[in-house]
């Protein structure tokens, strides 16, 4: 085999191998040119070369960054997390989870303030679920016309005495759909109970006068009822929930009416 | 099913599973008008549902009942649509899957408090948590969340300033490291971490899927920025071209930042610096062109490859020893799925 026939590894300019992240995919540019290169290159690439090529490199470059990315990350929770989280350790970190968001969300930053803290600071967040009557959405029972029915959230297994939520039934007459969503504390147990006239947003609304609670006989809860007038407008009707005898809040009730069909 | 049909089907099936529990955080209520009306109108809109599937295949894979991780996965497509509506701001998009972004149709003051909204309806679906998960998990899961959210807004920081600053001298490393924190996080990597939380009840080794749900988001955004290339404009939903007119620094532009001449790059440079408005459609189509010609669309697609061939090796990893199933079959097969859809 004569020596013009021998396949030889062409001169490398450079003395080192490239270390440099910016330039796994391809060879740089200023090498490239120097090599004779143009830039003007309109041509594709060797494709065989290049894909096997842009493979490797891309999946190493892409294991670098996320690599890199969970070792910044085990430091940055190995000092965060000395912390241990007990009971007391997680009220403190639902507070500072609630500050950070605050960053987040600017126009609702006064809502959710409010929310977050209530969950630290609510016991009942550190126990089993235990939700005030009808919290944060309409009773089954509730919506419609229908007839009354009591409204009692379904038992947490572990649920303490202490934690148990007021019951309280709804009675709706009403020719239209209504959705009705009652929070009552639930030490508001055994309580003379009182709603004043319920008010829309819009203060052109007529107020929703005709409702009340009467009182449970023998043990059994407290009815509230509801009587919406015909022809009452569509809209969100709210009010607070009183005990008569101290005229301390312990509730609200919000009425939705929809459109009559 | 062959795997092909198992994808679409099962985006469907959970995606129509939590558009039926997202309604009860779409409830008509006041003010009506100016913001309830407006946060139903993005997730109505539809989309793939890509994150909140994964998030419930993932816990249904690790053995969770699904009624378990719906809570979640609705706080999901909350957050991503609370995103989207901020980025068609902070981007000046046009449109949003077909129609005007809300920016658009109602202005920026009002848009802005919508997508404040359903961040804070996010937040409250995690909470709801509570009822099925306990307070634990729940704030575990929480915890993940104020995580999710911190990395999305450093990435869009990261794309933001680059545009602001009109850099022309970023690598493929800093974008992998952008998508990383902006796409991949609220994309992948939350939905399966979220899920794997839920269906272990304490998610194990967690750092498994940020690699698995880097790799596979990352090539998710590289095929997106392709689509916004190259894609079907029926399909797509988005302005096609969009990305560049928006001068967004996608793996395709940076390619062409690197491999064009120095004249090329001077007048690259002069057109990034200008606001979106000033674009001419003459420079917007001479990019394309010249994307094309340094082969710099094949480039991207060769990576998105690479990826997702990676995301594959990840996904044997951190979801090792659950067994064949439907789910596992699903996530694995979402990492085909990306490079194809159209």
């Amino acid at each position: 085999m004569s020596s013009e026939e021998r396949k030889r590894k062409p001169q490398l300019e450079r003395t080192q191998p490239i270390r440099n992240w910016s330039t796994l995919f391809e060879v740089p540019q200023a090498t490239a040119e120097q090599a004779g290169a143009g830039p003007v290159a309109s041509a594709p690439e060797d494709a065989s070369a290049t894909l096997s090529d842009v493979v490797s490199r891309s999946v190493d470059l892409g294991y670098r960054v996320v690599d890199e990315y969970i070792r910044r990350g085990q430091q940055a929770a190995q000092r965060i997390n000395e912390r241990s989280y007990d009971v007391q350790a997680m009220t403190s970190d639902v507070q500072a989870l609630g500050a950070r968001t605050l960053q987040y969300v600017s126009d609702f930053a006064g809502v959710w303030f409010d929310l977050i803290q209530r969950a630290a600071t609510d016991s009942a967040l550190l126990r089993p679920r235990a939700p005030a009557a009808g919290a944060g959405a309409a009773a089954p029972g509730a919506m419609g016309n229908g007839p009354s029915a009591p409204v009692r959230p379904a038992p947490a297994s572990g649920e303490t005495q202490q934690s148990q939520p007021a019951r309280v039934k709804i009675a709706v007459a009403a020719a239209q759909p209504v959705e009705v969503t009652l929070d009552v504390r639930p030490d508001a147990t055994g309580l003379q109970l009182i709603v004043h006239a319920l008010r829309a947003v819009d203060p052109q609304k007529p107020r929703l006068s005709d409702v009340g609670f009467r009182p449970g006989a023998d043990g059994q809860p407290p009815t509230l009822w509801i009587k919406v007038p015909q022809g009452q407008p569509a809209g969100v009707y709210n009010g607070v929930i009183v005990d008569e005898q101290s005229s301390r809040p312990v509730g609200t009730l919000s009425v939705c009416i929809a459109p009559e069909s | 099913m062959t795997d092909s049909h198992l994808v679409p089907a099962m985006l469907k099936e959970y995606g129509d599973v939590t558009r039926v529990a997202l309604c009860e955080y779409m409830r008509p209520r006041e003010p009506q008008r100016h913001l309830y009306a407006l946060v139903a109108d993005y997730p109505r809109r539809g989309g793939r549902m890509l994150r909140p599937s994964l998030c419930i295949a993932t816990a249904r894979a690790f053995g969770a009942p699904l009624e378990e991780a719906v809570r979640s996965a609705v706080a999901l497509e909350l957050l991503h649509n609370a995103f989207l509506v901020h980025d068609d701001i902070e981007d000046d998009s046009d449109e949003r899957r077909g129609r005007p972004t809300l920016h658009a149709l109602h202005g920026v003051p009002v848009a802005v408090n919508v997508g404040d909204a359903l961040t804070l309806l996010g937040l409250r679906a995690l909470i709801d948590n509570r009822a099925t998960l306990g307070p634990e998990l729940t704030l575990r899961i929480l915890e993940e969340a104020e995580r999710m959210s911190r990395e999305s807004i450093e990435g869009q920081a990261m794309e933001l300033g680059w545009r602001r600053d009109n850099a022309i001298t970023i690598s493929e490393a800093d974008y992998l490291d952008m998508v990383l924190k902006k796409t991949c996080w609220y994309t992948t990597i939350f939905p399966s971490r979220v899920g794997a939380l839920i269906g272990t009840r304490d998610g194990g080794n967690l750092d498994r899927f940020i690699r698995f749900g880097f790799f596979l988001g990352a090539a998710f955004q590289i095929q997106d920025d392709l689509l916004n290339l190259a894609g079907d404009p029926e399909r797509y939903g988005k302005e096609l071209d969009g990305d560049i007119w928006e001068g967004k620094r996608t793996l395709m532009l940076i390619h062409l930042l690197r491999k064009a001449t120095p004249d090329e790059r001077a007048r690259l440079a002069e057109f990034l610096a200008q606001p979106r408005r000033q674009h001419r459609p003459a420079d917007v189509v001479w990019i394309r062109e010249r994307m094309e010609a340094y082969g710099g669309i094949e480039h991207g697609r060769q990576v998105a490859h690479a990826l997702a061939g990676a995301a594959l090796h990840e996904f044997s990893l951190a979801y090792a020893g659950l067994g064949d199933s439907r789910d596992a079959r699903f996530i694995q097969g979402l990492v085909t799925w990306v490079l194809e859809r159209g």
